[in-house]
């Protein structure tokens, strides 16, 4: 009789274990080498590029700005780069937008002051064939392509009937404004500003009121120089303002805080540039009277627009404005609440 | 396969399990050495770019200083080191990423990329300047080249601070992974070298178990058990051959010892009917001895009585004298010989006559004989025994004419000898008692003139090959007796 031992069950399970355990091996090698090598074979490829240019990389409203460009550019098929944002050392807008302009992008989206240098080097840089887009301050006297952003004498209109109202509801005849903002000189946009509180407040203050108007520049090239002069300001009564008007998110947002710090919450009425979640819980809490809000989204879409008009049809419109707003304690209450139900933060359109 | 499998010789499959044993750790180590490679291979590269970035900066360096020494000196060995230089890093700069992607790193290359080439075309320059002794352009280039050569080194330490933290990353990882797969690298060792000792024991215990089978089989059947089964044979090896041999053998040994077997069985009946003939042939002979009792001064006596008789004229004493003479001369000179169914009847007829002659015409005798069977042989003493029986125990004691009828005839069935009588008849358990009982005691035989029923069958047994050949009916209590004896036809046969 002839019988055939089996042990082949055993044999195939012991061989299936042995391979698996090859296959998790290779598997996990495998994987490896795609990790480390797929980011950079899987990124997408773009037609175009451009660069955003932003004094402060950190600012809110200029990420929202860059978020809503790249977005819109992403539908051109055109990649929009917040220039400057990964480098290790801080250069100034100009110097970001003529190292751009080396680099060989496509656009250029920046903010501009109506300095010659400005000027020059916007110049410059539309003539070597790279278009130049302004966003939120303007250098208009420039070859710039377009300027998308707000209409600065409007926003000193506003602020001015603001301070108007505060006057007339809570302070005295004599009476201080400051107007604090950032950079290495005062900008035609910041000028506008100020003119534009001074000629509101001349023609609806009534008579008696005596207005002190002073104007702070905080130069950007110490990193903490927007905290420590903010600091300062609130140590002593005599530097303090009655009304402190901040001209961009930074300021305003360490202005604030040090009203906070220092115990002077109410000592100085701050009205604010940008809103972000900080900011309108401050507005609620009455720490800031007011903000100006700026579309930022509308103002990064517009950008990108505007460069690819002026590439498919050789022109763009010169002057866009976007939508702004003043914004007080309910308006603020408001918008934390719908942020709460998670509906997404907008500036309401007039 | 399995066939072939099968037929493997124990060296073939001692060979085949070593060398799949050492195959099998071969593999699994070659599959972690190469994969360990690969794993260093990842982590040589991954900070090649790191190196590039750096290699870039140098050869940077070396241009910018080229080109302020070709600026500063404007000699041979100075152009020559800036064109070295220059193709060097357009060499460098062209291994940079040039694409737009959203990849951070890949979109940072191809800034610097731009900003290198706008490098080398100022640097270009530079050098037709001071060649056209242009001293105011290319000290504004100078300038230019050195902002850009700014720019350029701080986007690349830019980039390789990234990189390195990407790198440090992917190297941290890669070690992780390292870990990972010393583990499953120890695991894989294990599971190889555990399945190797098991599929050792198993293969070996595969060649063993029928190589202990057939020696406990050999025990077996040395200790004498040669009933059990058939050994199993797994595969056509050495041990398969000799195991099917071995069970060969055990059959073929089973099989003498049958045929001994039946021999020896052969043998002892023939012994027993060795033993049992001598055993009746002894009665015979004690009873013939009973029975010479002075034969010849009997038969001497009785030949004396016959010529008295003749001289006296005494026909029927002389005609008893001869019968009894007769009867015994047949007595002594017939025992254990053969003799005919004629001789029979004559030694019958003497019987009868003698006794016709001591009872009278108390009874009757016929037969009824076929000519044609006379000369048929049969053992001598069997009719007269019988004969002598019925008349004894059968009609003696009759109170009417008893009869006695002797009939030899040819039936179907061979030679049909019957002695009947209308006697006493003989009960059923009587009758199995004397056809199937064993023989009598040799002591236990009646009368001196028969040899009793039970050696008459026994002889008649002997005779005719062990047929039983003898039958006895009656219808029970006096209905008479029929004592048939039936042999076969030697003129048939």
């Amino acid at each position: 009789m002839k019988k055939k031992m089996s042990g082949v069950p055993a044999i195939v399970g012991y061989n299936l274990v042995i391979l698996v355990i090859i296959g998790i091996i290779i598997g996990k090698t495998i994987a490896t080498q795609v990790k480390i090598q797929g980011e950079e074979a899987l990124a997408p490829v773009y037609e175009k590029h451009y660069a955003l240019i932003s004094a402060d990389t950190d600012d809110e409203f200029w990420t929202k700005v860059y978020e809503s460009a790249k977005e819109k550019a992403a539908e051109q098929n055109t990649y929009v780069e917040w220039f400057g944002k990964n480098l290790s050392v801080n250069y100034s807008v100009n110097e970001l937008a003529r190292m751009a302009m080396n680099a060989g992008v496509d656009g250029i989206i920046m903010p501009a002051t109506d300095d010659d240098e400005s000027k020059s080097l916007i110049n410059t840089i539309v003539g070597s064939g790279i278009p130049v887009v302004t966003a939120l301050s303007d250098c208009h006297e420039s070859m710039r392509q377009s300027y998308v952003g707000v209409n600065n004498y409007d926003i000193g209109q506003m602020y001015g009937e603001r301070v108007k109202e505060l006057v007339l509801r809570r302070f005295r005849k004599n009476i201080r404004v400051m107007t604090v903002v950032s950079g290495d000189h005062f900008s035609n946009s910041q000028n506008l500003i100020q003119v534009g509180i001074r000629e509101y407040l001349g023609a609806n203050l009534p008579g008696g009121y005596i207005v002190q108007y002073e104007t702070e520049l905080i130069d950007q090239s110490n990193t903490f120089a927007t905290e420590e002069f903010f600091n300062n300001l609130f140590i002593s009564n005599a530097t303090l303002p009655d009304i402190l008007i901040c001209l961009d998110e930074k300021g305003t947002r360490c202005a604030y805080r040090a009203s906070v710090d220092h115990n002077r919450v109410g000592d100085s009425m701050i009205l604010g540039f940008y809103y972000t979640k900080d900011i309108l819980s401050a507005l609620e809490k009455e720490i800031l009277d007011s903000v100006m809000a700026v579309d930022a989204d509308e103002i990064g879409k517009g950008t990108v627009d505007a460069l690819a008009d002026y590439q498919e049809y050789g022109y763009s419109n010169s002057y866009s404005t976007v939508t702004i707003q003043l914004l007080g304690q309910a308006e603020a209450a408001s918008i934390l609440q719908r942020e709460t139900e998670e509906i997404p933060v907008e500036v309401k359109g007039e | 396969m399995k066939e072939y499998i099968r037929h493997m010789t124990l060296l073939q499959k001692l060979v085949s399990i070593c060398s799949i044993s050492m195959l099998l750790v071969l593999v699994a180590n070659l599959v972690i050495f190469s994969q360990i490679d690969q794993l260093n291979q990842q982590i040589e590269v991954v900070y090649t770019d790191n190196i590039n970035l750096e290699d870039l900066s140098e050869k940077l360096e070396n241009l910018h200083l080229s080109i302020e020494e070709y600026v500063s000196a404007r000699s041979t060995d100075a152009i020559e080191a800036y064109y070295r230089d220059e193709e060097a890093f357009r060499n460098q700069v062209e291994m940079l990423n040039n694409t737009i992607t959203d990849n951070e790193i890949l979109l940072a290359e191809k800034n610097i990329r731009g900003l290198s080439e706008a490098y080398l075309k100022v640097a270009g320059n530079i050098i037709q300047a001071k060649r056209g002794r242009n001293v105011k352009k290319y000290g504004a280039l100078s300038n230019e080249a050195d902002r850009l050569q700014a720019d350029i080194r701080a986007c690349i330490e830019s980039l390789n601070a990234k990189q390195f933290s990407i790198s440090s990353e992917k190297y941290v990882g890669l070690l992780q992974q390292m870990r990972q797969m010393k583990s499953f690298c120890y695991l894989l060792l294990l599971l190889v070298l555990i399945g190797n000792i098991l599929a050792t024991v198993f293969l070996a215990g595969r060649l063993m178990k029928p190589l202990k089978d057939l020696t406990d089989a050999a025990d077996s059947v040395a200790a004498g058990h040669f009933d059990r089964e058939e050994l199993e044979i797994f595969d056509m090896d050495e041990v398969g051959i000799v195991t099917d041999a071995f069970n060969k053998m055990l059959a073929s040994i089973r099989s003498y010892i049958r045929q001994i077997q039946e021999n020896m069985e052969r043998e002892n009946a023939l012994k027993e009917n060795e033993f049992r003939m001598q055993g009746y042939l002894k009665d015979a002979q004690l009873m013939y001895l009973q029975a010479q009792i002075k034969p010849h001064f009997l038969f001497n006596t009785l030949n004396a009585g016959v010529q008295l008789a003749m001289m006296e004229d005494a026909g029927k004493t002389q005609k008893l004298l001869e019968n009894t003479a007769a009867f015994y001369r047949y007595n002594v000179s017939k025992i254990n010989k053969s003799s005919t169914i004629a001789e029979e009847i004559e030694m019958v007829d003497s019987y009868i006559y003698i006794s016709k002659v001591r009872f009278g015409d108390s009874f009757v005798f016929e037969k009824d004989v076929d000519e044609t069977l006379l000369e048929r042989k049969i053992p001598s003493m069997i009719l007269q025994p019988l004969v002598e029986n019925a008349f004894k125990y059968g009609i003696k004691d009759l109170e009417f004419t008893g009869r006695i009828e002797l009939t030899v005839q040819r039936t179907g069935d061979g030679i049909r000898i019957s002695i009947w009588d209308n006697g006493n008849g003989i009960s059923k358990e009587r009758i199995s008692q004397i056809l199937e009982g064993p023989a009598p005691v040799t002591g236990n035989v009646k009368e001196s003139s028969g040899l009793g029923m039970h050696n008459v069958k026994e002889r008649l047994k002997l005779f005719f090959d062990n047929r039983s050949v003898l039958d006895i009916e009656s219808e029970g209590e006096g209905m008479g007796t029929e004592i048939i004896i039936t042999i076969p036809d030697e003129e048939e046969n």
